[in-house]
């Protein structure tokens, strides 16, 4: 038996990613993240590079009430 | 501290880590301690440990599912996915912007351990398995972290099985297939 249920195969799936998704997730995945925290204040800093261009930011990170 | 994260699939040596992780939410927590995490059949759990191997940041767990869809009283598959069954962050680490995408969005480290989940979609998906979706349960808590990396509600016409631990959770998908 091949399958027990029909697969759809020649129907065009409705459901496609957006342009607007896939640069979110193109950006989102270049970035190359290390966490740094300052033994006498205790904050913490992020060192963020895009790896598509190299380039890296230091910057303190914003504590937020979400996720 | 320098604190360098590293994505490994989650083994039984990690086991001892697990006892200090808090995510604020028992039930992930409670998972991550139990034999269930290492268990290929629940599904597949990776973790996100510093360089030192002295605790766990975060955590996610993969397997694998179908959505449906309904048309009258037939029922199709619409295509594979890879479904979240679970993903935990360190409450020490919840709700801390670090940087932004090229649009100007804000980056939370919740993203960027989401962001480490896709990258291994993404390569499931290139290399060994191929799938149409990924799919998964959200509680209230963290809808907003799915919904902002462009996760929709589940189509009323599509359907995915739930986890006996998922119901009363929102379902919800993401298409890989660019349009």
């Amino acid at each position: 038996m091949l399958a027990q249920m029909p697969f759809v195969a020649n129907k065009p799936l409705k459901r496609t990613m957006s342009k607007e998704a896939k640069k979110h997730f193109d950006s989102l995945l270049s970035l190359d993240v290390e966490l740094f925290e300052d033994e006498l204040t205790g904050e913490l800093y992020s060192k963020v590079t895009d790896t598509r261009t190299g380039k890296t930011e230091i910057r303190k990170c914003i504590y937020t009430d979400e996720d | 501290m320098k604190t360098n994260v590293k994505t490994e699939i989650y083994t039984n040596d990690m086991l001892c880590l697990s006892k200090d992780f808090s995510s604020g939410n028992d039930f992930l927590d409670e998972f991550i301690k139990s034999p269930d995490a290492l268990n290929d059949g629940l599904g597949k759990t990776f973790v996100w440990i510093d360089e030192k191997r002295t605790h766990i940041i975060g955590y996610y767990n993969i397997g694998v599912g179908y959505i449906d869809m309904f048309s009258g009283d037939d029922k199709y598959k619409i295509g594979g996915s890879v479904h979240l069954n679970f993903f935990a962050l360190n409450e020490k680490y919840r709700g801390i912007i670090i940087g932004q995408t090229d649009e100007g969005k804000n980056v939370k480290i919740s993203d960027q351990l989401f962001g480490d989940f896709m990258n291994k979609v993404y390569e499931i998906r290139h290399k060994y398995v191929g799938f149409s979706f990924v799919t998964l349960a959200a509680t209230e808590e963290v809808y907003s972290l799915y919904r902002r990396n462009y996760f929709d509600d589940l189509d009323e016409d599509l359907h995915f099985s739930f986890k006996d631990d998922e119901k009363g959770c929102k379902p919800m998908y993401l298409a890989l297939d660019v349009e």
